[in-house]
């Protein structure tokens, strides 16, 4: 059995750039990457983009097609893999080809999952947004729809509900939560947030689930609570992601949400790695392994195990939740933790969006633990240093409390 | 590689701002939120014993750019001959990744898409200076190679900023 | 540069470099926005007759290529909307903005004719005319005023650096500059050249790196601040005390030039004794400044050899106690024996328009055209007989009281050039008074809020637009040509004034002949002609201009009645006035008015410069107003914290003559119990809560430094 080199599943931000960082570290072997999808990689973050008619389709694809003749990969695209043996380092590719490994790095991502909610798994007339083939199949739909519902108003939920009402469709939006944006936005940032969107037309049902929903060739009929029936052209479901991780078959490796890395991204077995949204790396705030889907975060793991791969010792201390996203004409941004309880915990919040930017920080202690913006950006970067250094900022020298946006600002030059 | 940097001596800043107006008329912007040099006053300690000084800031053309690792579309780059990060205003679509991932708030956002400092890379090729280095009435700002800058900043108090220089990225 | 072939045209049109095939040109002017210690070379990057980019004139020995943020937003200054296009004649109301473009021919027209009619009705004394900025007009503006027969010839000086020098002159007969790269020490007394004269920032940095001392004298932190071996931060207006208290030091620890003392001083004895009572505690208690401060920085000044003495051009004078604060600083320098010698503090030439370079001219002799014998007296010459035996002008200050008394007689009308009512204390009120005026033309690049006041307005050329002679100390000279043509119908201001002479005082051929002709005359002396200068568009370096020698006093004595340095001024005296500087406190102060002090317990001082604004004109500067958006009261952070402030927060400021509605700036600018207030607002005139009398008796300056006020908190 000839030992090849490289293994890399998967074709996103991370497969690209554990490829491109093996390369430039001098790597000469043979690179053999595997995706489900057709090549060549494409990026998630763009598909809104594209269905808002800002770029056209081929600048989806950022990398562009040539990248894998220049880093001469050898590309097995359009299979999957059936099973990965960490112990005799092969996989089997359902096309029945087996491709030996010498270090083989998992970047399959993550793929949008629904809820078990009756009907939906099986409905011709539910959507998702995250691959290539989805966006496409998405943009048909919407072309003829007049109305549509969206479950989950997460940030994809909502930037697809932009999508929509940007083609003028009619939207509802439904969360289980009582806020939209239920993980990066404070209850006080959702609330202006959702005012805002409803002044765009979209119609918000919170603290709203689906009992079931019946489907046929020409729309839905979503059935919720109390009776409520609501008609439309097709169902959007944004309700979150989960690892794609079939292929490991119950083999045995350190998972949690979703596959345990340590900061070179290695996983529990040896010579194999893992990077991107398919694993779960340190979170810089609480110093633990958790599931953080961020493209950056996923571009400098995928660096992190092509470098480690290629023999270069290199780190990835880790990364914290942070998210920014225009949405219509305002752009909001997240760092850290917003939902922090307990008694130290104070907000500090004010402006608006409209006139200079909205603001709302949340301190635990005298420490800054989450931000939200509203176009206001300026200092963002040093709100990052100030979570991540765990600086003193939310007491004034004198001993009195900050209470502006202009003092935590000071106050955290101040601090550095 | 050369890589250029800008260095700035905070002994010698005055916070009189004329390499903030210097670049907004270079690069024609229209000020105010929108500048791609900021210059922040900070006070420490108080009376009797007070100290005030300002932070010249712009993009500090990182070695490890994380706006260039985080960027969707790849409108980020750096260049081979010099280490500029500059940015290609046609191929962003304004999805302001970058401006979460600069520890110094370099990109700026006008008409949606993003611009920020370019080290003034035309004027350097014809052998001038970038703007607001050649303003500046202390010469409190400079710039060059960073290997030449670095020698330099042990000779003399300068600011924390040039050692995360090479080492800004994964956050 | 290089001729770069990489280079596309739409990079370089990008990039603004001035190569060939890029229809880009280099231009030199100067800018002019703020005084004439800077007046920054400039390099107008200039594409189809349009100015794109700025840059300093790096070939310019004064400023060396710098700019400050000023100079650099010179392109939103020059093509400012609010940049007047024509002749402008009044139709509604006075001040209801509403007016009619004229052509020149009929501005010069209605112009003449009612000067002529109010000189025929009511004496040519009753028509003012006044210079306000830029200052280059001066000369040609007074010889105007004095052809057509007025003695009225006033300008904004009345309120800027002519006080300091008068100070000294009654000391010394002449005013003094320090010589910074020569000096062991540099005394810096309420001066912050980093943000009011650029130009010398370069300069001055490089001789604070190479190791001069720097005593600090002033209220507020300033860039010198964390350089300085001592800051000594007095209470406003007590600058006398604290030249007492270093006197005191320096004359027991027997520091001072006794030499010099002994032979070339006048009225020791009484100055002496009148120190003695002034002991390093005594000064610490009125000025606030400890004694071992005092102390530290007396032996400092008088031990170093040589030592410089740097004051502000206003801030020691803008005080009701003024004149008397600057003659007790300075003469510190004579008595440590640093008068007129290398390093310490020299006596120049006077130059040309402020500056001086060792060349002389006959600037003074061109615009006393008529004696003051042939003419009425001079506005304030009553009030301020000391300022107007000691300045070739009238005082500025005196201008509202005179329109009001008509006392000596009426005052009718007015010719000002860049006129800001907001200058005067109490600016309501000069605002009122200008409105009393039968005839008022203003000429200015901008529809000021004074513009809007006048019955005929004129449009001005900006330095970019027209020509002037320039004189710098480096020694330079430019006789500038113009980067652009004028805006619309914009017009030199010489060019204006040689057309008024042709038909207000046509008997004077030099000034009709033409500014070129005025300008060579003025520069006869000097051996160089405009035609030679006008070869060098960039300037002209001046080469072995002999420079004045030191200790020019030994050589005939001091130019002061007695010939040597006075102590006890004998020109106060003859004027019935107290010889001795007695320090006496400000007339608004804890000390002088405690009642008042129990109602406004801030100690408020105005004025002080920004970095991004100068007086009024760069608020309409977006790229400027945008680094400092709102009108702020700098006030301390215990302060601020007492009265429950936070950044930003809105905030009346308040003395007992009013209010203005302003933000809160906590910041350590300012120490515990005094606050700063920016002028010249339109939007929250400081200036309002000033008492137009608020002045001092002997130059006629405003008090803006030492006032009384309260800051509390509005809720919105």
């Amino acid at each position: 059995m000839k030992q090849s080199g490289l293994l890399i599943m998967g074709n996103g931000g991370a497969a690209i750039h554990a490829v491109s960082a093996a390369r430039s570290a001098g790597y000469e072997g043979e690179i053999h990457q595997v995706s489900d999808m057709e090549g060549p990689a494409f990026n998630p973050m763009l598909s809104p983009y594209y269905l808002k008619g800002i770029i056209p389709w081929e600048r989806c694809f950022p990398f562009g097609a040539d990248f894998y003749r220049k880093h001469e990969v050898n590309c097995h695209f359009g299979s999957a893999v059936e099973r990965l043996d960490p112990i005799n380092k092969e996989t089997l590719l359902n096309n029945g080809r087996k491709i030996h490994y010498k270090k083989c790095l998992i970047a399959t991502g993550a793929k949008a999952m629904a809820p078990p909610v009756p009907g939906l798994q099986e409905s011709g007339r539910a959507f998702t947004l995250r691959t290539a083939r989805s966006t496409k199949r998405l943009e048909e739909v919407i072309s003829t729809a007049k109305r549509a519902v969206v479950l989950g108003a997460s940030l994809v939920g909502v930037k697809v509900t932009e999508i929509l009402r940007k083609r003028g469709v009619e939207v509802i939006l439904v969360d289980v939560a009582e806020q939209i944006l239920p993980r990066s936005a404070h209850p006080e940032s959702a609330t202006l947030l959702q005012g805002y969107f409803e002044k765009q037309g979209v119609d918000i049902r919170l603290g709203c689930s689906l009992n079931s929903i019946e489907s046929d060739t020409r729309g839905v009929r979503c059935l919720f609570p109390e009776g409520i029936v609501e008609e439309g052209d097709f169902v959007a479901v944004c309700t979150g992601i989960r690892p794609c991780v079939e292929f490991l078959n119950g083999e045995k490796i350190e998972m949690d949400q979703a596959i345990l890395v340590d900061e070179k991204m290695r996983t529990s077995v040896e010579n194999l790695y893992a990077a991107g949204d398919v694993c779960q790396g340190i979170n810089l705030m609480t110093g633990k392994r958790e599931w953080l889907g961020l493209w950056g975060n996923a571009c400098y793991q995928g660096r992190t195990a092509g470098l480690h791969m290629a023999g270069v010792n290199a780190v990835h201390q880790g990364t914290m939740p942070q998210h920014v996203s225009p949405f219509f004409h305002w752009t909001f941004a997240q760092l850290g933790d917003v939902h922090r309880q307990g008694k130290d915990v104070h907000i500090v919040s004010g402006g608006h969006p409209e006139k200079g930017g909205y603001h709302l920080f949340v301190f635990d202690g005298e420490v800054l633990v989450g931000v939200n913006l509203i176009n206001r950006f300026q200092e963002i970067g040093s709100f990052k240093t100030a979570i991540l250094r765990r600086l003193d900022c939310r007491r004034l020298m004198d001993g009195g409390f900050c209470s502006t946006y202009d003092e935590i600002v000071e106050r955290i030059g101040r601090s550095r | 590689m050369k890589q250029l940097a800008f260095s700035f001596d905070v002994n010698r800043c005055t916070g009189c701002m004329a390499c903030v107006v210097s670049c907004l008329d270079q690069n024609d912007l229209p000020g105010g939120m929108v500048s791609f040099r900021h210059v922040t006053k900070l006070e420490q300690g108080a009376f009797p014993s007070a100290k005030i000084s300002f932070l010249s800031l712009s993009c500090q053309h990182c070695g490890d750019a994380p706006c260039l690792m985080v960027c969707p579309t790849g409108a980020i780059s750096k260049r081979d001959e010099d280490g500029v990060v500059v940015s290609n205003r046609s191929l962003c679509v304004g999805c302001h990744s970058c401006v979460l991932a600069c520890p110094f708030g370099a990109p700026q956002f006008e008409h949606g898409t993003m611009s920020k400092c370019d080290f003034c890379h035309t004027r350097m090729e014809s052998g001038m200076a970038p703007a607001c280095v050649s303003v500046c009435p202390t010469n409190a700002l400079g710039f060059g190679n960073i290997e030449e800058l670095t020698k330099a900043v042990k000779e003399k108090a300068s600011v924390t900023i040039l050692s995360s220089l090479l080492t800004t990225g994964s956050r | 540069m290089n001729n770069n072939p990489a280079l596309s045209p739409e990079d370089i049109r990008m990039g603004k470099i001035p190569l060939k095939g890029s229809g880009i040109e280099v231009r030199k002017t100067i800018c002019d926005i703020c005084n004439p210690q800077s007046h920054c070379g400039i390099d107008a990057y200039v594409k189809d007759g349009v100015v794109i980019k700025v840059a300093g004139t790096k070939e310019n020995p004064h400023s060396g290529g710098t700019l400050c943020s000023k100079g650099a937003a010179s392109r939103q200054y020059i093509y400012n909307e609010d940049r007047i296009r024509t002749p402008l004649m009044r139709k509604g109301e006075r001040g209801s903005e509403d007016f009619e473009p004229i052509s020149w021919d009929q501005a010069f027209d209605i112009i003449s004719s009612r000067l002529m009619q109010i000189k025929d009705e009511t004496g040519p004394e009753s028509v003012l005319f006044y210079a306000g900025y830029p200052k280059w007009m001066r000369p040609f503006l007074k010889r105007l005023a004095h052809s057509f027969g007025s003695p009225n010839y006033l300008s904004e000086s009345s309120c800027c650096s002519a006080a300091q020098k008068l100070a000294q002159r009654l000391n010394y007969g002449v005013g003094t500059s320090p010589q910074p790269p020569k000096a062991k020490c540099l005394m810096v007394w309420s001066k912050n050249p980093f943000y009011s004269n650029t130009a010398v920032a370069r300069k001055l940095m490089g001789v604070i790196e190479k190791g001069v001392k720097i005593i600090e004298v002033g209220p507020l932190m300033t860039p010198f601040s964390k350089h300085a071996e001592v800051h000594l931060r007095l209470r406003p207006g007590t600058s006398g005390a604290l030249a007492l208290g270093m006197a005191n030091v320096i004359i027991n620890e027997g520091l001072y030039d006794r030499d010099f003392v002994e032979k070339w001083t006048e009225g020791f004895d009484a100055y002496r004794a009148y120190v003695m009572a002034f002991s390093p505690s005594k000064a610490a208690e009125i000025t606030g400044v400890s004694a071992d401060l005092i102390e530290k920085a007396a032996r400092l000044y008088a031990t170093s050899k040589p030592a410089g003495l740097l004051t502000g051009s206003n801030p020691t004078v803008h005080h009701t106690n003024g004149i008397t604060n600057h003659r007790l600083i300075t003469a510190l320098i004579g008595l440590t024996g640093n008068f007129d010698i290398p390093g310490g503090n020299y006596v120049k030439f006077p130059g040309y328009l402020y500056a001086s370079n060792g060349l002389v001219t006959r600037q003074s002799e061109f615009s006393q055209s008529r004696p003051w014998e042939d003419m009425a007296p001079r506005v304030g010459q009553d009030t301020f007989p000391v300022w107007c035996k000691m300045e070739p002008e009238g005082q500025s200050m005196h201008i509202p009281f005179q329109i009001q008394s008509k006392k000596p007689y009426p005052i009718k009308a007015m010719l000002a050039f860049g006129l800001n009512y907001r200058m005067w204390p109490g600016s309501d009120s000069m605002r009122k008074s200008l409105k009393k005026l039968d005839f008022l033309v203003d000429v200015d690049l901008f529809m000021t809020d004074t513009a809007k006041l006048a019955d005929i307005v004129l449009p001005a050329c900006s330095s970019f637009e027209r020509s002037e002679l320039k004189f710098y100390s480096a020694p330079y000279v430019i006789w500038t040509q113009p980067a652009i043509e004028p805006l619309g119908e914009a017009r030199s201001d010489n060019e204006i004034i040689s057309d008024l002479a042709r038909r207000i005082a046509p008997e004077d051929g030099l000034l009709s002949s033409g500014h070129e002709a005025c300008v060579d005359w003025i520069l006869e002396p000097t051996g160089m002609t405009l035609s030679e200068l006008k070869k060098y568009p960039g300037g002209y370096p001046l080469k072995d201009v002999p420079q004045p020698p030191f200790k020019k006093y030994e050589d005939g004595g001091f130019k002061t009645p007695t010939g040597k340095m006075e102590f006890t001024s004998k020109i106060l005296e003859e004027f019935g006035l107290d010889p001795l500087p007695r320090y006496v406190e400000p007339r608004l102060s804890p000390v002088s008015t405690p009642v008042i002090y129990k109602d406004y317990p801030l100690i408020l001082t105005t004025g002080a410069r920004l970095p991004m604004f100068v007086h009024s004109r760069t608020f309409r500067i977006p790229w400027l107003k945008g680094l400092r958006p709102d009108p702020m009261v700098d006030i301390n952070p215990k302060d601020a914290k007492e009265r429950g402030l936070s950044p930003g927060d809105p905030v009346a400021l308040s003395t007992p003559r009013g209010l203005i509605r302003v933000k809160a700036n906590p910041t350590e600018l300012v120490p515990p119990g005094v606050v700063n207030m920016f002028h010249a607002y339109p939007e929250a005139d400081v200036n309002t809560l000033i008492e137009p009398d608020y002045l001092d008796p002997i130059s006629g300056y405003p008090g803006f430094k030492a006032l009384l006020c309260q800051v509390k908190r509005l809720s919105e």
